[in-house]
């Protein structure tokens, strides 16, 4: 065996052996709740394509006027890849080689320009697979949306996707080896934008609407220019394969060093950190693809220890936290009627409500992991401790949100009641574990963030801080359901709520009863 | 060594005239000297001299913008070049999802070593680190992911060793196992180079390098009284 070969199979060892560490570094829980959380999303995307005709009401004049814009409209998202694709070059991308990566392989006996065209096929592999799946959910959106209208988007959004990926990678790797300015890219694309829109508003077939026109491939008609984009896309990933090899170590290894500091700096919830990195990052030329767009931070010090986990909590609380609460809950509720009788995304205003009613009922959780030796003395055992918290603020807050519903009802009578309800329930009990969550993981003194964009260098660990919120409100797929089953009037919209409250509750309830056991442990 | 004799030249590491910029800054500027082989090189300067960037550009991460550097013959970041070089960093680095033991073990086998399990315990024994060998680096102190980084540099087989502020984190006996270690590797005719501000290494050193603003200011005897200068 010589040592190229060597090298290669201890390259795939180490591939292996951290493979084989992936229990050790992510507990079996947070392994269980990300699994939930791929169920979730996969479920959402489900009930809006399948409900999608039902929840956005487009008519046919409309539809029409879409279809003929689709070309240009897909144009433009290969102009957008390619800006964008160029600009992430231009900073770096797309490969990224973290320190620990670069110190052990790369400076060892190693063949770089292998290596990086390894790393380069699994990104184009993993984006390929990636934009496919997403090409086909926007299809099969549209094909519901815009239904009796022969196309096969499914296909057709596939295809666009794909073409945009390879554009962007293409791109990614000219941008970085010519080193554009990303200013001189965002005017090119400003420019292309420009001149797409003017030429579809002034001439009823353009020639920039030709060229996006692969989106209607399935349309007998469709032009044979439609093809050369998609054909250059490939060629373009063809070429980055054999110009990756000419990457030179140094900005990677700049880039990844920042980007591994940022990722710390991000786990630490160091705001001044991550603005400042972004900032070095941006200063050397490799700005993170992604940056904080908003960042709201919740301290999760309780002011005293909690006397038992019940109801007795609050009694010590403040009148006006009482007063916050009611109305926190009380324009939840309301919204979450609006999203019911009117459209969905009327929930969007309950969404922030929902979270901070599940934070304030059950806050009482960080300081339970925080000192679970208060808690000792009393004839709790294995199992239970954490789930009682929870338990009893959420039964709090079911009643509360209850009673707010039906004065609501009463004042408006927007919804009926047995509609609405058992989503209210689904909510109540759905914030108040994902409340409870947050705060487990917030605990020691630290905080809880919720980070709309993240830097990608940490999208994983605030996955799961974002998960909170994502179950606190993930009564929205009962809205979804019970919208769908009402329209449909063929499944009883209880059997619909039921099912979508078994499938938000059963899980929080379990990871709620395996973190006790964690407690338990720690002490 | 055929590369030696091919160039002509007893030198393990040969810079000339490197010159390295970043952003219009000039942080290597015409730096020239060499490293012979069996000997301890230290490299001293105040913060931001360029001490850095030159055992960068030596292990072939950074790439001058003129100048040359050779290893044994080959230049700097070729793959001839870095298959005869280790190197530890001044951040230890480590993958979270690796034990100690896996660490040094990739490292050695990188570098053409197998079976080296007697050297790696014999590494972890002397940095005192044997019973973390099993455990993954998270939640190890810097002290303790420093050795770890020593430990890897040193698992390796190598002709030219470089490490840039190898005391930083570490205790004393740490440091007495890494000077144990440089002496060691000195008597197997291996050219050490360090990047440092520690009196101790210099101490033990053969050559002494200090940079100054980017430029070499001192070339020769090693001198403690010239750390700070």
């Amino acid at each position: 065996m010589n040592f190229e070969t060597t090298v290669r199979s201890v390259a795939k060892e180490i591939n292996s052996a951290r493979r084989a560490h992936f229990f050790d570094i992510n507990d079996r829980l947070t392994v269980v709740v990300k699994g939930y959380f791929i169920v979730a999303i996969v479920g959402i995307i489900v009930d809006l394509i399948t409900n999608s005709s039902v929840l956005i009401k487009i008519d046919k004049p409309f539809t029409s006027s879409f279809i003929r814009y689709i070309p240009t409209i897909t144009l433009l998202i290969f102009t957008a890849a390619l800006s964008v694709g160029l600009s992430a070059g231009a900073k770096g991308g797309p490969i990224t080689v973290f320190r620990s990566e670069m110190r052990l392989v790369f400076l060892a006996g190693t063949d770089h320009p292998e290596l990086l065209r390894r790393k380069f096929l699994k990104i184009v592999f993993l984006r390929s697979y990636v934009s496919i799946l997403v090409g086909i959910v926007i299809g099969a959106l549209l094909y519901h949306l815009n239904n009796g209208y022969k196309l096969l988007p499914a296909v057709s959004m596939a295809i666009v996707a794909f073409t945009a990926s390879n554009i962007y990678i293409g791109a990614s790797v000219v941008g970085n080896l010519t080193r554009i300015r990303p200013e001189l890219v965002y005017l090119i694309s400003i420019v292309a934008a420009v001149a797409t829109y003017l030429f579809t508003i002034t001439s009823n077939v353009s020639a920039f609407a030709n060229l996006g026109g692969i989106s209607l491939y399935s349309v007998s008609s469709y032009p044979s220019e439609a093809l050369i984009i998609p054909v250059i896309s490939l060629i373009a990933v063809a070429a980055g394969f054999f110009l990756v090899a000419r990457f030179e170590l140094e900005p990677i290894e700049r880039r990844s060093e920042l980007i591994s500091k940022l990722r710390f700096a991000v786990a630490l919830r160091d705001i001044r950190g991550v603005i400042s990195l972004s900032r070095a990052l941006g200063d050397g030329g490799y700005t993170p693809r992604r940056l904080p767009r908003y960042l709201m931070k919740i301290t999760m010090r309780p002011k005293r220890s909690p006397v038992y986990l019940s109801l007795s909590n609050f009694y010590n609380w403040r009148l006006r936290r009482y007063i916050r609460l009611v109305l926190t809950v009380g324009i939840a509720v309301y919204a979450i009627n609006l999203s019911i009788s009117g459209a969905t995304v009327d929930g969007l205003i309950a969404m922030p409500f929902v979270v901070l009613a599940g934070l304030e009922m059950s806050d009482t959780v960080g300081s339970l992991v925080d000192h679970p030796n208060q808690f000792i003395n009393y004839a709790v055992e294995d199992g239970w401790l954490l789930s009682r918290s929870i338990l009893f603020p959420a039964a709090a807050l079911l009643i509360l949100a209850s009673v707010v519903n039906v004065v609501i009802f009463e004042a408006t009578g927007m919804v009926a009641l047995e509609v609405s309800a058992p989503i209210i329930a689904v909510m109540a009990i759905s914030a108040t574990f994902a409340g409870g969550f947050a705060h487990y993981r917030g605990s020691k003194g630290s905080s809880v963030s919720m980070i709309a964009m993240v830097p990608e260098a940490a999208a994983f660990a605030y996955l799961v801080d974002a998960l909170p919120v994502i179950f606190a409100n993930s009564w929205i797929i009962a809205v979804i359901n019970t919208k769908s089953a009402i329209a449909h009037l063929q499944v009883p919209y209880s059997e619909a709520i039921s099912t979508s409250a078994f499938l938000l509750v059963v899980p929080l309830a379990i990871w709620a009863y395996i973190s006790n056991g964690r407690v338990v442990r720690a002490e | 060594m055929a590369n030696d004799s091919k160039k002509g030249t007893s030198s393990a590491i040969s810079v000339t005239d490197v010159v390295k910029k970043y952003d219009g800054g000039v942080i290597l500027d015409k730096v020239s000297f060499k490293v012979s082989q069996g000997s301890i090189t230290v490299l001293v300067g105040s913060n931001g001299a360029g001490k850095s960037t030159l055992i960068k550009a030596i292990c072939g991460l950074v790439k001058p913008d003129s100048g040359n550097i050779l290893l044994f013959g080959a230049k700097a970041g070729t793959r001839e070049a870095r298959i005869v070089t280790s190197v530890a960093f001044d951040e230890p680095s480590l993958y979270a999802d690796l034990t100690v033991f896996e660490h040094l073990t990739f490292s050695a086998r990188l570098s053409g070593l197998e079976d080296s399990e007697e050297r790696l315990n014999e590494l972890l024994e002397k940095f005192e680190i044997d019973y973390l060998a099993e455990r993954l680096p998270r939640g190890f102190s810097r002290g303790q992911r420093q050795k770890v980084a020593l430990s890897m540099a040193l698992a390796r087989s190598f002709k030219v060793l470089l490490l840039d502020e190898p005391y930083v984190g570490l205790d004393s006996s740490g440091k007495t196992a890494l000077v144990d270690l440089l002496k060691e590797a000195r008597s197997q005719k291996v050219a050490v180079l360090i990047a440092t501000h520690s009196p101790e290494l210099v101490a033990i050193a053969d050559q002494m390098i200090t940079l100054s603003n980017g430029k070499v200011t001192y070339t020769g005897e090693p001198k403690v009284d010239r750390i700070e200068k």
